[in-house]
């Protein structure tokens, strides 16, 4: 399918009416306006402004949330309520209330608190630091005298008792004793006259056991410590203080989120000025549209009495339009088309294309229809209790599509949790059986084939895209030369192959015929560029080569097999632990651990699992499906719209804030 | 107790044919996962398509790991029972998994090398994202012969 066709348009308005303009666009909603390189200063303040607002009002948010978190049920923080939906008279009130003193107030409060905390923290790495010390009687120095020294340390306790053998043994004139042993760690204190102050002091240093040293201002350790537990008592104090005042702003976060959301929406329309251009009293936008809603544009901007002209301008072609994609049926798959990169806005949109192969390939990877309704059920759940964004809303649908397909092929294959239906009791594992057409495990090479099958298929609907693409744009000769002949070209080898190995039975001269006829329509077709005779019979010959390629990206689809293989035979593998350890633990017990076993390893198993076949069924559309019909590089529409973070916003409902 | 030679040169090409890639992907992935790290420490939003390239490095491990699977489903290992395997056809299976386990090794390597390239294409230039996946999968190409004539060199031997 195409991409949507967009219009481009340029906006003409009287330059007071700017900000009008730009309400009437972002209620649209539709346009993805043109940001030209140089910007218009005009209203550079506002758009300042309005950010610094924003950033002062999402980072107070962040402050709060903890706080918020404290006053809410734990079923409300689990299960978040539907978001509150904005209308414009709403967002309006939102705007003009006087919110400006309360942030301000909760700023002052935050950065009181920060400081406060940061005192605490200081203060308790100075108590830290001189508690170890607090039973010491006296300072740390000379004495009045000056004959005798005091020095105190610390050292481990297997090496104080060396210390003071040695300290003792070297000198009479020496006495050392410890204050206190904590933690495997002696604080000592040494006294020694002057006159071995040297030989004190090397064998200290020779022991690590260098002098502390402790800024007293003359006070004794306990009397410094009082005194700093008392100012950490006090900071303690104060910051309950600040928190009690803090937690009383607490339930106002639900409606700073939605002023964060109008300020957001405020300052998106504001930077849209950046891209006004002026001309004396009239100012003007260029912007694109997609063209099936400019008439419902036209009419909006009549109704809010819009003084404006629009011209619609001629698009050069040489220009890179942005590149919308609309997709009805297939939306969820935008996700994986999105993954790699849009297409061109002159390409096709591949999703539609993809999507069915990624759902298959999807079910091949994983196999086991036991998981596949795990996927289902999942999806189910977490979609209805759950209110998603856009995003995890396509996640959910492409786990439970992809839940769909994995079951069936599951029922096909007959895996169900890692068990065969061989393995499986009476009746059920009888239909099971009736129901199962192949043994992935037993019959490896049936399913390989079957997966280059796929790929033979999946490569052809590719070149097919780009056939009809050409057809569509004008250029049915040179897609049918180009395209088309490949298509033949791969046919008629499938056919050959399907006859050579009996599953089909075909005259062997209509395939030879078949095979010849497209080889030398190839020729013709690949070579047709060249300039004279000679060169177009090589380069139309050499173009065969491009068979090696496709092959090559047939036999990439045996991943499929491996994938699948790879996931049941862990499945069995973790069936077989949980058997073992059920026979190795006797009772209820056994019963327990073995459940143990089955859910971490089933779980561990569907988490591989899962995030092996979407990684390899998108690796395979971007690829060897893709590069057939496109070469990608498309620019996002970017629509010009009011998306909230914590709300949603309605033009026309009623506002439920 | 009498060696199976046969059977135990089948089960070395086995192990050959899931070793040697694996070691090749580790290293690939390795590498490409140290430069996606770096990608989305500047630009979170970038995780899905850094992600893919990092995943391409994974493919040669899966190619040897159906060679492995292959060899053991003839020899019987996987699914029926057990079969004789003569000495010759130990042989033949263990040098029918060299070519895609050699070339899968060197591939992941170079497929690491290569991703780690494009995850620079991908900081700067997040919508040509497709290119630089492209550009890391021809590598891929080579791994897959080696892979499609161990297939056939495995079918085709008879034990």
């Amino acid at each position: 399918m195409p991409v949507a066709p967009l219009k481009k348009v340029r906006l003409f308005f009287p330059l007071t009416e700017t900000s009008h303009v730009l309400d009437v666009l972002q209620d649209f909603g539709s346009t993805h306006i043109i940001e030209h390189g140089e910007e218009n200063p005009r209203y550079e303040k506002q758009v300042r402004k309005r950010e610094y607002q924003l950033n002062t009002v999402e980072h107070i948010l962040k402050f709060l949330k903890p706080y918020y978190d404290e006053t809410i049920s734990w079923k409300d923080s689990v299960i978040p309520k539907d978001p509150v939906v904005l209308t414009p008279q709403k967002t309006e009130e939102i705007l003009d209330a006087d919110f400006e003193t309360a942030v301000n107030d909760i700023v002052a409060q935050e950065r009181e608190l920060i400081s406060l905390q940061k005192r605490e923290a200081a203060l308790t790495d100075k108590i830290a630091a001189v508690a170890d010390w607090e039973s010491l009687p006296f300072l740390p120095g000379i004495t009045k005298e000056e004959y005798v020294h005091i020095t105190v340390g610390s050292v481990s306790e297997k090496i104080f008792s060396i210390l003071k053998r040695v300290l003792e043994t070297e000198t009479d004139l020496v006495e050392v004793r410890t204050m206190n042993t904590v933690d495997g760690v002696s604080y000592f204190y040494v006294l020694f006259y002057h006159s071995v102050s040297e030989t004190v002091s090397r064998i200290l240093h020779e022991y690590d056991a260098d002098p502390f040293s402790l800024e007293t201002d003359g006070k004794l350790p306990k009397d410094i410590l009082t005194s700093l537990r008392a100012q950490h008592a006090d900071v303690k104090r104060d910051i309950s203080i600040v928190l009690e005042q803090v937690r009383k702003y607490a339930p106002m976060y639900p409606k700073l989120t939605l002023l964060a959301d109008a300020l957001r929406w405020d300052h998106e329309k504001w930077e849209k000025t950046l891209h006004v251009f002026e001309h004396r009293y009239t100012g003007y936008i260029d912007m694109w549209v997609p063209a099936d809603r400019l008439r419902l544009l036209e009419r909006m901007l009549k109704i809010e009495k819009a003084n404006l002209v629009y011209d619609d301008l001629e698009f050069d072609g040489i220009e890179n339009p942005p590149v919308l994609l609309r997709n009805k049926l297939g939306s969820s798959m935008e996700f994986v088309t999105n993954m790699y990169g849009l297409p061109g806005y002159s390409e096709p949109d591949p999703t539609p294309f993809l999507a069915p192969f990624f759902i298959l390939f999807f079910g091949f990877c994983v196999i086991d229809a036991g998981y596949g309704l795990l996927f289902i059920l999942i999806s189910l759940i977490v979609k209805s209790v759950f209110t998603l964004g856009k995003t995890a809303k396509q996640l959910m649908n492409i786990l439970l599509f992809g839940g769909v397909a994995a079951f069936m092929l599951g029922v096909l294959f007959g895996g169900w949790f890692g068990y065969s239906p061989v393995d499986m009791p009476g009746q059920i594992g009888a239909f099971l059986q009736s129901v199962r057409m192949f043994d992935p495990v037993a019959n490896p090479i049936t399913i390989l084939y079957i997966t280059f099958i796929l790929g033979i298929a999946q490569i052809m609907v590719g070149i097919g895209v780009a056939l009809w693409w050409s057809i569509r744009s004008g250029q049915w000769l040179e897609g049918l030369a180009d395209h088309g002949t490949w298509i033949l070209f791969l046919a008629s080898i499938v056919l050959f192959v399907l006859d050579a190995t009996h599953v089909v039975s075909i005259p062997a001269q209509f395939v030879t015929w078949f095979v010849w006829g497209s080889i030398v329509l190839l020729i013709i077709g690949q070579g047709r560029k060249s300039k004279n005779v000679f060169m177009k019979f090589l380069s139309g010959v050499l173009s065969l080569t491009g068979l090696i390629g496709y092959f090559s990206d047939m036999l990439s689809y045996s991943r499929l097999l491996a994938l699948g293989l790879a996931g049941s035979i862990i499945a069995s593998v973790v069936n077989l632990l949980a058997g073992l350890a059920y026979d190795g633990v006797s009772g209820v017990f056994g019963w327990f651990v073995a459940g143990l076993v089955l859910i971490i390893g089933h779980g561990f198993n569907m988490i591989l699992t899962l995030m092996g076949a979407y990684i390899h069924s998108a690796r395979l559309q971007y690829v060897e499906f893709f590069p057939k019909f496109m070469e990608g590089g498309g620019k996002p529409f970017k629509p010009f719209v009011r998306t909230g973070k914590y709300s949603t916003y309605s033009v026309h409902a009623e506002s439920s804030a | 107790m009498e060696l199976d030679l046969g059977f135990v040169l089948a089960v070395t090409g086995a192990l050959l044919a899931i070793a040697l890639p694996g070691i090749g992907s580790i290293i690939g992935t390795k590498l490409s996962g140290s430069a996606a790290s770096g990608v989305i420490s500047e630009k979170p939003e970038l995780f899905g398509k850094a992600l893919l390239l990092v995943a391409l490095t994974s493919s040669q491990a899966i190619y040897g790991f159906l060679t492995s699977i292959l060899i053991m489903q003839k020899v019987g290992l996987v699914g029926a029972e057990l079969l004789a395997v003569s000495p010759t056809a130990g042989w033949a299976l263990l040098l029918a998994s060299l070519p895609a386990a050699v070339t899968a090794m060197f591939s992941g390597v170079a497929q690491g090398q290569i991703a780690t390239g494009g995850m620079g294409v991908i900081a700067k230039h997040a919508d040509a994202s497709g290119k630089a996946i492209i550009l890391a999968a021809l590598v891929e190409t080579f791994a897959i012969f080696g892979l499609l004539a161990s297939i056939l060199l495995i079918q085709g031997i008879a034990l």
